[in-house]
């Protein structure tokens, strides 16, 4: 049976997983900052292989509920840009910041 | 000599990252939610390529079948040119030393992976506690899903009056 090193599988789950914050950091709409924290969870998911070799059961239920999890937190975000989309008519980032209304009202006021 | 499984899995995580890094350049959202369904195909050829199975028809039905393909259709309706913001260039050096160090950390380990068989997997599914433990879960999501569905209710109520 074939042996891999552990290493490889990181080194590319790290690379994807900073590639993805760097994605959300960079990003200036919603749309795309989902995007970015479905591209983390898809580093969890190539850093969770390695832990199939250790226990395969437990590895499968925590494959299971990260997965699961994963797509109702995706879910919950969709409707609420969709329901940011129809209330303040816009998916910008900056319109989420804390204390938007005042943000609003300064940009209003000047 | 690299043997052909070890080649096969740097192939596949080289082509994942490539279009990872095709995310971050594109400007257009709807190709960014494409390179993601290739990330994740992608991810999810890592899984067959150890035989587990099960991760891999999970992550095929529901995170490219499911979710990526909403994502894809909610990029394709909020299609735009994206304005770049957010943090300043500089933050890939912070990020790059994150990348060096794991790969550093786990290169001087000596844990090492095999490919797993799914018959210890198929053993779990068909003994009771398994089943109890999927319709657990299968559970705890349609109650989220609930919440979901109320809070939904609860923000339409000011669209239609």
């Amino acid at each position: 049976m074939e042996v891999v090193n552990a290493a490889i599988i990181y080194g590319f789950a790290s690379i994807i997983l900073m590639i993805g914050y760097y994605s959300a950091l960079r990003a200036n709409d919603l749309i795309r900052v989902l995007i970015s924290l479905e591209l983390m969870f898809n580093a969890i998911f190539l850093a969770l292989v390695p832990f199939f070799a250790v226990n395969a059961v437990v590895a499968l239920g925590i494959l299971i509920v990260t997965i699961l999890s994963s797509s109702t937190e995706f879910m919950t975000l969709i409707t609420a840009i969709m329901a940011m989309d129809r209330i303040r008519k816009s998916v910008r980032v900056e319109e989420i910041k804390a204390g938007g209304e005042q943000y609003v009202e300064s940009k209003s006021n000047t | 000599m690299v043997s052909t499984y070890i080649g096969a899995l740097i192939t596949l995580g080289v082509f994942a990252v490539l279009s990872a890094i095709g995310i971050t350049i594109t400007k257009d959202n709807l190709y960014a939610a494409i390179y993601l369904a290739v990330t994740t195909g992608l991810v999810g050829a890592v899984y067959g390529l150890f035989g587990i199975t099960y991760g891999f028809v999970l992550i095929y039905l529901i995170f490219v079948g499911a979710t990526i393909t909403m994502t894809i259709v909610l990029a394709a309706t909020y299609r735009r040119i994206e304005f770049r913001g957010g943090v300043g260039k500089s933050w890939i050096i912070p990020m790059l030393l994150f990348i060096v160090s794991i790969i550093v950390a786990s290169a001087f380990t000596n844990y090492e992976v095999a490919p797993v068989t799914s018959q210890s997997l198929i053993s779990f599914v068909s003994t009771s506690d398994g089943l109890l433990l999927i319709a657990l879960l299968a559970s705890l999501l349609m109650a989220i899903m609930i919440g979901l569905i109320m809070y939904y209710l609860e923000v339409s109520r000011g669209w239609r009056s």
